[in-house]
């Protein structure tokens, strides 16, 4: 059985035989555990599981949705979408002219207006969340086209604040 | 005094509670909207919910607090850290609605929550200090010049990094004098801001001071907290790896000066930088009980907050110097909401599954609950992890193996990320400054793991579970046997 997991821009193919796995390319020897009991937490569900990859036990926790699984093995987690790549994530990843806020929260200050020229790494929004300021930066040099945001205001996760072309 | 309101959210409320009932007390915890169900308010006997979700509508509401202590019979305050825990017109406020409040006196908080009177006081009392000036509207350019860059802005109101930013050249100045004026007059509701020379890879040194009502004051010894970020503690430590018996008692001996000048009762800290030289400046003490403790109450054997409540009913604490023993090595870490890949900017939303750590010498105080939906409006603190050990290197192995046996999944965490900074070399080494994250992990990533891939596949063939989740395909009874049935 063939599962597509993305995890930042890259799509890895998970390949599951009888006692082996393969990632991409990769072949690992896997003895596969018993389904464990599962829990459900807000759509999530949630199984812990020891998986014995070429050898070594891991003890993973394993929270699973319609399009993301979560797993955490000793202490890291590991997000995963589900499917292929069809879109790009609402932040446009690296290199985006498309600037969105990381988490929602209030627009301390722009500092660019539409028409301005910005360069790689200029600070164009100054945000608050969690009683922090944070300054997000362009990440590609362009002209400023649109400006989603005003001193004072809120902005939800995921919200474009500035475009750049 | 027979119930205790606890004006705080998180795991400091839930870790306060515990100590009021191990002492007989009863407990009254106050929440936002939002933290409804949180953790804290389950550890308590009583709650009151004091409004939304915004701290300045609810947790930094005087008249909220004081009337749910009347609604609920409290006769006594304790208001944790952060918050308005250093705040003295909030603790008189307390006293003169007749209540007890569990924390030092309001004249001490006042004055030392003042920097620049703090800054005075210490300077009087013989307390080193670093070199650093006020500032008007007009003349921070040429106070600036005179203390040489690299300088930092500090809140006169401020504490736990918030209102403070670094300048390495005039250039700099107006903007970080503005965020910082901001930050402060957000935090403090007070934005004056002043000017310290910065000193280059210092270690941040704290000493923990406790004091009763009959004359009796204590140090418990330092702590390291010098792997910041954001000049927010991330590791604190004690012993300091550098520490010497004669370092110790000049520390200790300024810190106890510093305690003195302002008639300091209960616990209590004194901050210090200390420079390769091994010379100490102050900073500021915080007059109040340290998110750090634990590691103190490692070494010591002493209950801070059982300490405080003594000391607020007006008990002598019934020991001396003398008795203060310091045994082994502690280790603490911040488990914040919060993507160290991605500038530690904070996260939220809810826990869909929490495994917490156990075993002999190891500590959790936990805020948080599988459930628990961690609010975007307070501090991304979500637990401290911590470990003892009879030498340094034991208590760090140990604490990296209880975080490897934790899983938070839902928010982005620091987890992986501590992990790596207490099994660094240089960690490892003591070599630790307040530029220790920033000089060895610039640009940290967690780093892939075939295993989890393989995990997630696996999991995908289980069936879905009865509510909420779908999987992409139907396993086959092949699939969901597992292997070892098939042998």
């Amino acid at each position: 059985m063939e599962t597509r997991l993305r995890i930042g821009d890259r799509t890895l193919v998970v390949t599951l035989d009888a006692d082996t796995a393969r990632v991409d390319d990769r072949t690992l020897a896997v003895v596969r555990p018993e389904p464990g009991p599962v829990t459900t937490t807000g759509g999530w569900t949630v199984e812990d599981m020891t998986v014995t990859v070429d050898g070594r036990p891991r003890r993973a926790v394993v929270a699973r949705r319609s399009d993301r699984v979560l797993v955490s093995l000793d202490g890291r987690v590991h997000a995963f979408a589900l499917g292929d790549a069809e879109r790009r994530a609402a932040g446009g990843g690296a290199g985006s002219g498309s600037v969105t806020a990381p988490m929602p929260g209030k627009v301390v200050r722009v500092l660019v207006a539409v028409g301005d020229v910005v360069e790689t790494g200029q600070a164009l929004v100054v945000l608050e969340a969690m009683k922090m300021e944070t300054t997000l930066a362009a990440e590609v040099a362009g002209t400023v086209k649109a400006v989603h945001a005003e001193a004072g205001g809120m902005v939800d996760a995921g919200a474009v604040i500035v475009e750049i072309a | 005094m027979r119930s205790v309101l606890i004006a705080n959210r998180g795991e400091i409320a839930v870790r306060v509670a515990r100590a009021c009932r191990e002492q007989g007390l009863t407990t009254v915890a106050v929440y936002s909207e939002v933290d409804r169900d949180a953790p804290h308010v389950r550890a308590a006997d009583r709650a009151v919910c004091i409004g939304p979700a915004p701290a300045r509508e609810s947790y930094l509401r005087t008249e909220a607090l004081l009337d749910a202590a009347r609604t609920a019979g409290a006769d006594a305050v304790h208001p944790g850290y952060g918050f308005f825990s250093e705040n003295a017109a909030f603790a008189r406020a307390v006293q003169e609605a007749g209540l007890t409040w569990i924390g030092p006196p309001p004249d001490a908080i006042a004055i030392m929550g003042d920097k620049l009177a703090a800054r005075e006081t210490a300077g009087r009392a013989g307390v080193p200090l670093v070199p650093g000036a006020e500032i008007d509207a007009g003349n921070a350019k040429a106070v600036a010049a005179k203390i040489g860059y690299p300088i930092l802005v500090k809140a006169a109101a401020g504490g736990g990094g918030k209102g403070m930013r670094t300048v390495a050249s005039e250039a700099e100045l107006d903007e970080a004098l503005a965020a910082a004026g901001r930050e402060a007059a957000s935090a403090f509701a007070d934005g004056r801001v002043y000017l310290e020379k910065l000193l280059l890879r210092p270690r941040h040194v704290e000493v923990q001071v406790l004091g009763d009502t009959h004359g009796t004051l204590v140090h418990l010894g330092e702590r390291e907290c010098s792997v910041q970020r954001r000049h927010q503690k991330v590791v604190e430590e004690t012993p300091c790896p550098v520490m010497t018996d004669a370092l110790r008692t000049r520390m200790t001996d300024a810190a106890l000066a510093a305690a003195r000048a302002v008639n300091y009762v209960s616990t209590g800290t004194v901050e210090f930088l200390l420079d390769e030289r091994g010379e100490f400046y102050f900073l500021e003490m915080n007059t109040r009980l340290q998110v750090e403790h634990p590691v103190t109450e490692w070494v010591t054997g002493i209950d801070l907050v059982h300490a405080q409540l003594r000391v607020a009913r007006g008990e002598p604490l019934g020991f001396t110097q003398k008795d203060v023993r310091f045994r082994g090595h502690a280790i603490e870490v911040r488990l914040c909401a919060e993507d160290p890949a991605a500038s530690f900017f904070p996260s939220a939303g809810p826990i869909v599954a929490l495994r917490e750590p156990q075993g002999p010498w190891v500590r959790v105080d936990s805020g948080i609950a599988q459930g628990f939906t961690v609010p975007v409006e307070y501090d991304p603190l979500l637990s401290k992890l911590s470990a003892w050990g009879e030498d340094r290197a034991t208590a760090a192995r140990r604490l990296w193996h209880a975080l490897r046996d934790t899983a938070v999944l839902g928010p982005t965490t620091n987890l992986a990320f501590l992990q790596d900074v207490i099994a660094h070399e240089a960690f490892l080494r003591g070599e630790t400054h307040t530029g220790f994250l920033g000089e060895h992990f610039p640009a940290w990533r967690s780093g892939d793991d075939d295993a989890a891939a393989v995990a997630a596949a696996i999991a995908l063939t289980r069936p879905a579970a009865s509510t909420g989740a779908t999987t992409t395909a139907a396993p086959s009874p092949f699939e969901t046997l597992g292997r070892w049935r098939l042998a």
